[in-house]
């Protein structure tokens, strides 16, 4: 579904990704670990067009990707969610779900019909608040929103693109422990078809949702398997656990 | 996003309601005033549409209007076209200008943006200023006005003619708020406050910016077509970028990004100019003191802090 082959990203002399090579298939659930500046969001960045790599090559379903832009990544099936928040303020939420559906629908050329208020569009809205959570919170502006229903919206956008391969960039960043469970919920619940990466610091988060898991330190991938095998795993413990126990 | 309010719909109505007692009570001056304020309207409505749903400050609306202006000069009053032809030809021919400037600018912002719409307009300037067979700078008069004789109405009547310019600010901002009101609107809006997010959505902002900015130049051209008609002469002045400047004016004055503020604003910007202008001939001064209050003053314009009082009001009421 997604193949990542020796992928290096250098800002002048420093280099921030280094030949990072990874296979994920349809449907699965990757977590990508690893200590601050490791080169995760680097590595978001890259695969979702926002930085060109120095060197190697981005395949989403077979196809290169590498060269294309941002939109062209989206509108082939690639979502991301921010690490903060990347909202569309001012508006409400269902504004803001109706912005990415109707994009993605590509209903947004339509200069006298009200697409954006179509049934197809408000039935992926209310379905997309339905999933985060956000059903009651439809006609409630951004401004006014708690910062955790803010993080939910900004995988409501992600989800309303109906995406092939979801990015979420530390999506439970500076929640509470309920916010948490609920997006352990909502990753559980979401399509088994649907490929998800995610950089994620709350490591019992990351172990659960996890089909495997790929460690990075320094820009390199220094370890990648099952969540099991990551947490017996010597190298990933001295370099990023540390003392860390997990709830067992 | 942009919604009809009743606060619009009551705004727009009372301020064009104003305007058409003014021309019907006055004689002629008042009902120059009311056309000037209509042309005016027109140019800023096609400017908000651009600089307040989408972000993009335009420094070349005269310019476009002018040539809007021109086209149905030089189509009626040297090629001998009826006016309708001409008008559909000045229509689509500002609104291609508005195209090509919206699709070399789109990927531009800010005040890279404004040099480069203040540069196209500055050239449009220049071409038809050495443009011989369309008069160069002493203009091209001749032009003459619709022929409504058949419904009745004749627009060489100065009331009539006023009255019929307002009846035109009413469609332009009819057809205006129908498409800020539809999907092509929201996806506008939705660029303006969130350029990346668009793009991370998988939206051709480009295509968008520079579709927003061809139709805002459809809307320019109208202003151009009742410009020509009005004085019945059409000079490179219309084009200068100072008209452009007047025309930004009056959109902060009045409101960025309400739609409505411009009609008021041109109002109060045309009545300052002469009722100032009556006492004093640096009328300038007197305005650029209305804008940087206007400004200073939270930037929403006179409208725009209207909409802003009533939406507090109704926010408190709701919370009480």
């Amino acid at each position: 579904m997604l193949e990542v082959r020796d992928l290096c990203k250098n800002f002048g002399g420093l280099r921030v990704s280094r030949h990072i090579g990874m296979k994920l298939e349809k449907g699965e659930r990757r977590v990508v670990l690893g200590p601050n500046g490791a080169g995760k969001t680097t590595l978001f960045n890259l695969l979702a067009g926002t930085l060109k790599p120095t060197s190697g090559e981005i395949l989403l379903d077979g196809a290169r990707i590498t060269g294309m832009n941002v939109e062209q990544r989206a509108r082939r099936g690639l979502s991301r969610s921010y690490q903060k928040n990347n909202l569309f303020e001012g508006l409400t939420v269902r504004e803001n779900l109706a912005l990415a559906a109707a994009t993605a629908q590509g209903k947004t050329f339509s200069c006298f019909t009200r697409t954006h208020e179509s049934a197809a569009v408000q039935e992926t809205v209310e379905e997309v608040a339905a999933m985060v959570g956000l059903s009651d919170r439809l006609d409630v502006g951004v401004a006014q929103a708690s910062y955790g229903n803010r993080r939910q919206l900004e995988v409501g956008l992600a989800l309303a693109t109906k995406p092939k391969l979801l990015l979420m960039d530390e999506p439970t960043s500076g929640v509470g422990p309920g916010m948490i469970d609920a997006f352990h919920k909502l990753i559980a619940t979401l399509p088994r078809e649907l490929t998800i990466v995610i950089i994620e610091h709350d490591l019992d988060l990351g172990f659960d949702v996890a089909d495997r898991i790929t460690v990075l330190n320094y820009g390199e991938v220094v370890f990648e398997g099952t969540p099991e095998e990551t947490k017996g795993s010597d190298v990933v413990r001295e370099i990023y656990l540390g003392d860390w126990q997990g709830d067992a | 996003m942009f919604y009809q309010t009743s606060l619009k719909t009551i705004t727009v109505t009372a301020v064009l309601a104003a305007l058409a007692v003014y021309a019907i009570a006055g004689g002629y001056f008042p009902r120059e005033i009311v056309v000037e304020i209509a042309i005016l309207a027109i140019l800023a409505i096609s400017l908000d549409v651009v600089a307040g749903y989408g972000g993009m400050v335009s420094l070349c609306h005269g310019a476009i209007a002018g040539i809007g202006a021109y086209t149905f000069a030089g189509l009626t009053a040297l090629a001998g076209f009826d006016g309708f032809t001409a008008t559909v030809a000045a229509l689509a021919i500002s609104a291609l200008f508005g195209l090509v400037v919206g699709g070399v600018t789109a990927n531009i912002s800010g005040i890279f943006f404004i040099m480069a719409t203040l540069a196209f307009g500055q050239m449009a300037y220049v071409v038809i200023f050495e443009w011989k067979a369309l008069g160069g700078d002493d203009g091209l008069s001749g032009v003459s006005r619709y022929d409504l004789s058949a419904i009745g109405l004749n627009l060489n009547d100065s009331l009539q003619f006023a009255l019929f310019c307002l009846a035109v600010v009413v469609i332009v901002y009819a057809v205006a708020a129908a498409v800020l009101r539809s999907s092509f609107g929201r996806t506008l809006t939705g660029i303006h406050v969130n350029e990346d997010r668009m793009r991370a959505l998988g939206l051709s902002v480009w295509k968008h910016k520079a579709a927003a900015f061809a139709f805002s130049s459809f809307l320019a051209g109208a202003a151009g077509i009742l410009a020509a008609q009005h004085t019945m002469f059409v000079s490179p002045e219309l084009l200068v970028w100072t008209v452009s400047g007047e025309v930004l004016i009056v959109v902060i004055l009045g409101g960025l990004g309400t739609l409505a503020g411009p009609i008021a604003g041109a109002a109060l910007l045309v009545f300052l100019k002469h009722e100032t202008g009556a006492w004093t001939e640096h009328w300038h001064l007197v305005i650029g003191l209305f804008l940087i209050a206007a400004v200073m003053a939270g930037g929403r314009g006179v409208y725009g802090q209207i909409e802003h009082s009533f939406q507090r009001r109704a926010l408190r009421t709701a919370n009480a």
